[in-house]
């Protein structure tokens, strides 16, 4: 090194570029029903946009607006609902108004091989024991899951009905101590479920019209730390690319 | 409304502390008078939920509960035990994440007691379960009470194991510390700070308690 100091000057002037040449990294708050295709989401995004590193923060989207209300430094919002955004956006916290990219669905799980083909009132057989629901209170899929129990009239089960913070922690449940779960159908898709991809074995789309739609929107937050990455994900959510993903995934699109 | 989960951790934290001491005393007892060398190794064992993340202990117990599983569905058919998602399953996940608190403040209670307080006792002729019951429980009263103070307080905001095996079931499992999570996640602080209040309250009565016995007992001592 004593022999040629250049060498140096040439090491810090590397990292002082590679520094400014820093890739932006945007942090996406999203609702834990889009944990199961954040890595596709994640990996779509980056071949377009690969100056933009992408960061997800998974929760509940009732618990995750009360974070951003209190200044939890996210780039964009993604909702399990349009109601939580609209929060934020009516409290001057958004850029834009919400946007929906995607309508969730909802599906009766067990691993328990149960009676499907009566459909939502297989959850008053003595099999089952324990019913998991994602807290209405701050989850939208755990909102659309006792709406839908009401509408079918199953009112009587709702002593078998235990309840998670998250709607992945329904899934969680699901595979552990509980009978029976209403998740997200986005979660059979994955690797983790694969073996119990079957529907009608091991879940039952709940019929549409027993809850109000899932309208997921979501909103660029105004005090993103990456302005610039959080719209280029933004138009990318709304993108052909993204759109497809989400099919893939059981969801409708908007 | 906001009464229930607090009734439902104080009734939890009466039972886990009533069952830990019945428990925890004989412990301390082999624990503390023991000789056998490998004495440590279950030591260690019974002090690990101290340090222990409950995400840790609540991932266990879910699957040891679950009525699914062998060793649960047995639990369940040969002495009626529901753990999963029961007001039972937290009794159990409180007790063993309470036991280190419990356990370390009557090991250190009984390990000041004069031991010739034993050997008096037997010389007149107690065995030793009288001895433990009326001579060496008697004697180390203000570890008794700060230990159970401790482990009640530590009951009372016990929430990690809770979050992962209860279910937040209102009046089974949904207790004080859960309630108020659910409340700030969905942006109802004014009941929140009410149980937040309550059990800084608590929290803090309970410590000072201790603190106060310890004071009495260093001028007894002095």
């Amino acid at each position: 090194m004593r022999k040629n100091p250049r060498l140096l000057w040439i090491a810090l002037f590397l990292s002082v570029v590679s520094l400014l040449d820093a890739q932006q990294a945007i942090k996406v708050a999203a609702a834990a029903n889009l944990s199961y295709l954040a890595d596709q989401l994640k990996a779509a995004f980056t071949q377009k946009n690969p100056s933009v590193q992408v960061e997800f923060v998974f929760g509940a989207s009732g618990a995750l607006t009360t974070q951003i209300s209190q200044g939890a430094p996210y780039d964009v919002f993604m909702s399990a609902d349009t109601d939580f955004p609209q929060k934020l956006s009516d409290s001057g916290r958004s850029v834009a108004p919400p946007k929906i990219y995607a309508i969730g669905t909802l599906a009766l799980f067990s691993i328990h091989k149960l009676d499907f083909t009566k459909g939502l009132a297989v959850l008053r057989d003595g099999a089952v024991t324990t019913i998991a629901i994602a807290n209405p209170a701050t989850a939208p899929y755990g909102k659309a899951s006792m709406e839908a129990i009401d509408k079918a009239g199953l009112q009587d089960i709702r002593s078998k009905i235990v309840f998670s913070q998250t709607i992945s922690q329904a899934v969680e449940f699901a595979l552990t101590s509980a009978t029976v779960a209403f998740i997200n159908q986005s979660a059979l898709y994955t690797k983790d479920l694969a073996p119990y991809a079957t529907e009608g074995v091991y879940w039952i789309r709940v019929d549409p019209t027993l809850y109000s739609p899932i309208n997921q929107a979501f909103v660029v937050l105004k005090a993103a730390p990456s302005p610039m990455g959080a719209q280029a994900f933004a138009d990318f959510l709304l993108s052909a690319d993204a759109q497809k993903l989400f099919k893939q995934y059981g969801y409708l699109t908007p | 409304m906001i009464w229930g989960p607090l009734f439902l951790s104080l009734r939890l934290g009466l039972i886990v502390t009533a069952a830990l001491l019945v428990v925890t005393f004989p412990l301390a007892a082999l624990f503390c008078r023991g000789r056998w060398r490998g004495l440590a190794l279950f030591e260690s064992l019974a002090t690990l939920p101290m340090v222990l993340p409950p995400t840790v202990l609540g991932f266990y117990l879910l699957l040891a509960f679950s009525p699914y599983t062998a060793w649960g569905a047995w639990l369940n058919k040969a002495i009626g035990l529901k753990l999963a998602f029961s007001f039972s399953g937290i009794v159990v996940a409180s007790c063993i994440s309470g036991l280190p608190f419990m356990l370390q403040s009557l090991k250190s209670g009984m390990r000041i007691l004069d031991p010739r307080l034993w050997e008096a006792s037997y010389t007149l002729g107690k065995g030793r379960i009288e001895t433990y019951v009326w001579v060496v429980l008697p004697n180390m009263a203000p570890a008794v009470a700060s230990g159970s103070i401790l482990t009640f307080s530590h009951t009372l905001g016990e929430f990690g194991v809770v979050l992962m095996v209860g279910g937040s079931i209102a009046g089974q499992t949904k207790t004080v510390s859960i309630a108020l999570f659910e409340k700030v996640e969905s942006l109802d602080f004014i009941i929140a700070h009410q149980y937040a209040l309550v059990l800084v309250i608590l929290s803090y009565a309970g410590i000072l308690a201790i603190n106060l016995i310890q004071k009495k007992q260093q001028r007894q001592t002095a």
